[in-house]
């Protein structure tokens, strides 16, 4: 889902790079207060994780594939705050480095995937747990606000693209929101996989102080 | 969570050999089909490819792979770079921004 260079019109790009701009600004902010020594590691490792797993390109059926995009995994173990920091990084370094996302669309890159996946995802599964209190409710909430953080992702990005003029809004998001249903199961059960594991190794990691 | 610089350390390796184990696992399963937004724009705008726009920036290893280096394993190696990459830059971000105990 990362939007190459070209996609977005001059506006959108730049008002998408603001608004990244701002909530990065917060997240360091925010982080700046909450980050313990013990969280590093970790910070780094997850972030290591989510880079390793969106290069698996999973196919989804009619000649598409999708990836794995983790901002729902990390703001579930990290909180919503330190998967805007964690994606930034990430989408950044794959922008940079390996030219997957373009550089003028790194903010609503950051946007869509970091941002809204992040604290959507991460709201979704607050709810659920609340609901399911138990095991279950860690599966059945991580795999939910990963297939939902997907979709609203998918048609964040969209928008974007119908707002710009590349494509009519009215084809681009039903056709986006139709792919990433499917797209947004293997990320459901790649998180939920994550989650399990975690849990096996290392419970107490799910219980880290939310950033 | 115990605090101590072994426990830390460990728990680094562990969690980058399992990462660049998974690399090695998955590498060779990679679909080479368009991504969600790649085969969108291709049906809706049919000419929309990524190689058809110029990138603002040049990047070293377009499409997660080393471009001067032919050999079996060129992707996996970029994705390890990769992986160390990412890691290093947030944990040095984790480190500007922890908690100092002065500011406590």
């Amino acid at each position: 889902m990362h939007i190459p260079d070209g996609f977005l019109d001059t506006k959108m790009w730049v008002a998408m790079g603001g608004i990244s701009s701002a909530f990065v600004t917060v997240a360091v902010r925010k982080a700046n207060k909450q980050i313990s020594e013990k969280h590093i590691p970790l910070l780094g490792v997850m972030a290591a994780f989510v880079f390793a797993a969106q290069l698996f390109n999973f196919p989804v059926g009619g000649g598409t594939s999708g990836h794995f995009m983790g901002a729902t995994l990390i703001a579930i173990l990290l909180g919503p705050w330190a998967a805007v920091l964690i994606m930034t990084t990430v989408l950044t370094v794959q922008c940079l480095v390996f030219q997957d996302g373009g550089l003028t669309a790194l903010g609503a890159n950051i946007f869509n995937m970091g941002i809204m996946g992040g604290f959507f995802g991460y709201y979704v599964n607050t709810a659920i747990q609340l609901l399911v209190r138990n095991k279950k409710g860690i599966f059945i909430g991580g795999f939910t606000a990963a297939w939902c953080s997907i979709v609203l992702s998918a048609v964040c990005c969209a928008i974007e693209l119908g707002m710009s003029g590349t494509v009519p809004l009215k084809i681009v998001v039903p056709a986006m929101a139709g792919i990433h249903v499917v797209i947004g199961i293997g990320e459901g059960l790649i998180t939920v996989a994550t989650l399990s594991l975690l849990l096996r190794v290392r419970p107490d990691l799910l219980h880290v102080q939310k950033i | 969570m115990k605090v101590s610089k072994n426990n830390i350390i460990l728990f680094i390796i562990f969690g980058l050999s399992f990462i660049i184990g998974l690399i090695f696992l998955i590498i060779p399963f990679i679909s080479e089909m368009p991504d969600g937004l790649e085969k969108v724009s291709e049906d809706t705008m049919g000419f929309l490819k990524k190689d058809d726009f110029m990138p603002a920036l040049k990047a070293p290893m377009p499409d997660y792979t080393i471009p001067t280096v032919k050999q079996r394993f060129n992707k996996q190696y970029a994705g390890i770079i990769g992986v160390f990459v990412v890691f290093g830059i947030t944990v040095f971000i984790g480190y500007l921004l922890r908690k100092r105990r002065k500011n406590l």
